[in-house]
């Protein structure tokens, strides 16, 4: 990592280094995740060779980010192997590991040849989203970006609704509107924010749609002059067109409004983000594909916070012509 | 928005009502009596965990530690804390959590 990069990591992102433990505890998780992602991707590749990355999405992710880091060579043969590292001492490295370790327990391989059971994956995503790590690093996100400084937002892919509720902890926006794809993620999501699917009473109006374009004609009718801030944290590997769907989502976004985006990359936390990718997630991108995508979908860059150590964390704006 | 089923009492005037909450902190949200005054009441989520136990255990040892030990914890309490709830829900779903 960069001194640069190491520096605004410390400065900006204080609250979640110091719930670790401190700088050491979470480059001992780091080196776990690297050390997972290389274990996996060696048998991936055993099994099913170089051409898993054209099939699979987890696949990929594994043999991108172990490429940028030297672990792997372009041919997929690994390269060097990370030395399995001390077991961590603090409860929220530890948490982070085991969730690598229970991933672990699926199989790679099941996985990558798309045989692991879909509803194992499921509960271990959920793991995830309600483990103590991720509330940290949510709450860390939504201060660093002054959440309570928008009162009208909109979440897209709203997942179980963690992050909403998460805001709701910092702020009471006077209206937070989210979608989600999945009937599933809008009934937990529901659930969790004590509201009903598609009624949009007190200010929290939860719904189903099929992409984010969609859901923007439904939310302009809530929101018609707009929101302050679109909040997608992890998110934007969720969005099946990415740059269609962020250029949809623009349309939202009222006069002064921003893109509050949270989002790991390749460059990231290797074993973690092929974790996610094996839940569902689309694309694995890294800290300049995120950009690149932002800017094609017509956003300017208003402030980069990290580039992707933790995860990729910055601000952007609609560009105003 | 959300109407209680329950009616609460007032800390200041003692009057009942039914509040309707807005927004949630954690299991918590402010309401406000007729009378204007303001306090806190838990909303609890609904979900009933209250005679359950695990019956796949295989799929349970999937998970993490710790969250193997929230988990029981919750079905010992009967108490769901919100960030635990869609777990709970996918647990029940795929028939690891079984209630009678
Ligand atoms: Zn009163």
């Amino acid at each position: 990592m960069k001194l640069v990069e190491e520096l605004n990591v410390l400065r900006y992102y204080k609250p979640f280094i110091e719930a670790f433990g401190g700088v050491k505890q979470v480059r001992t998780a780091l080196r776990w995740s690297e050390w997972y992602a290389v274990k996996w991707w060696e048998e991936v590749y055993n099994d099913l060779g170089l051409q898993s990355i054209r099939e699979s999405v987890f696949a990929r992710a594994l043999f991108i980010s172990l490429k940028i880091r030297d672990y792997v060579r372009e041919d997929g043969n690994i390269k060097k192997r990370p030395e399995k590292p001390e077991y961590p001492t603090n409860s929220y490295a530890m948490e982070f590991v085991d969730l690598h370790e229970s991933f672990d327990r699926i199989g790679a391989v099941n996985v990558a040849a798309n045989k692991a059971d879909e509803n194992t994956l499921a509960v271990l995503y959920s793991t995830m989203l309600s483990q103590g790590w991720y509330r940290i690093l949510r709450q860390t996100f939504l201060r660093l970006m002054e959440i309570e400084r928008y009162p009208a937002v909109f979440e897209p892919v709203v997942k179980e609704g963690h992050t909403a509720a998460a805001v709701m902890e910092i702020t009471t926006p006077k209206m937070y509107i989210g979608f989600d794809y999945r009937r599933d993620n809008v009934e937990l999501a529901s659930a969790t924010l004590r509201t009903r699917p598609g009624e949009c009473g007190g200010g929290i109006c939860i719904f189903q749609a099929p992409t984010a374009c969609d859901a923007v004609k439904i939310a302009r009718r809530y929101a018609p002059s707009g929101v302050d801030a679109v909040l997608m944290l992890h998110t934007l590997y969720w969005l099946l067109d990415p740059v269609k769907e962020l250029t949809c989502i623009s349309q939202i976004i009222g006069p002064g409004g921003k893109l509050l985006v949270g989002q790991q990359v390749v460059e990231s936390t290797p074993g973690l983000i092929a974790i996610v990718t094996s839940f569902g997630a689309k694309h694995v991108f890294s800290w300049k594909g995120v950009e690149q995508i932002l800017r094609s979908a017509g956003y300017q860059l208003s402030k980069r916070y990290l580039k992707y150590m933790p995860y990729y964390i910055a601000v952007w704006e609609p560009k105003r012509s | 928005m959300y109407r209680l089923s329950h009616t609460v009492r007032c800390p200041v005037c003692g009057v009942e009502f039914r509040p309707t909450v807005g927004y949630l902190k954690g299991d918590e949200a402010e309401v406000m009596c007729p009378n204007g005054h303001i306090f806190t009441v838990s909303v609890p989520n609904g979900d009933s965990v209250l005679d359950c136990e695990i019956r796949d255990w295989e799929r349970f040892g999937l998970l993490p530690q710790a969250t193997q030990q929230a988990v029981l914890e919750v079905i010992q309490s009967g108490k769901v804390p919100n960030e635990l709830q869609a777990l709970m829900r996918r647990l029940k779903e795929i028939g690891v959590v079984v209630c009678t």
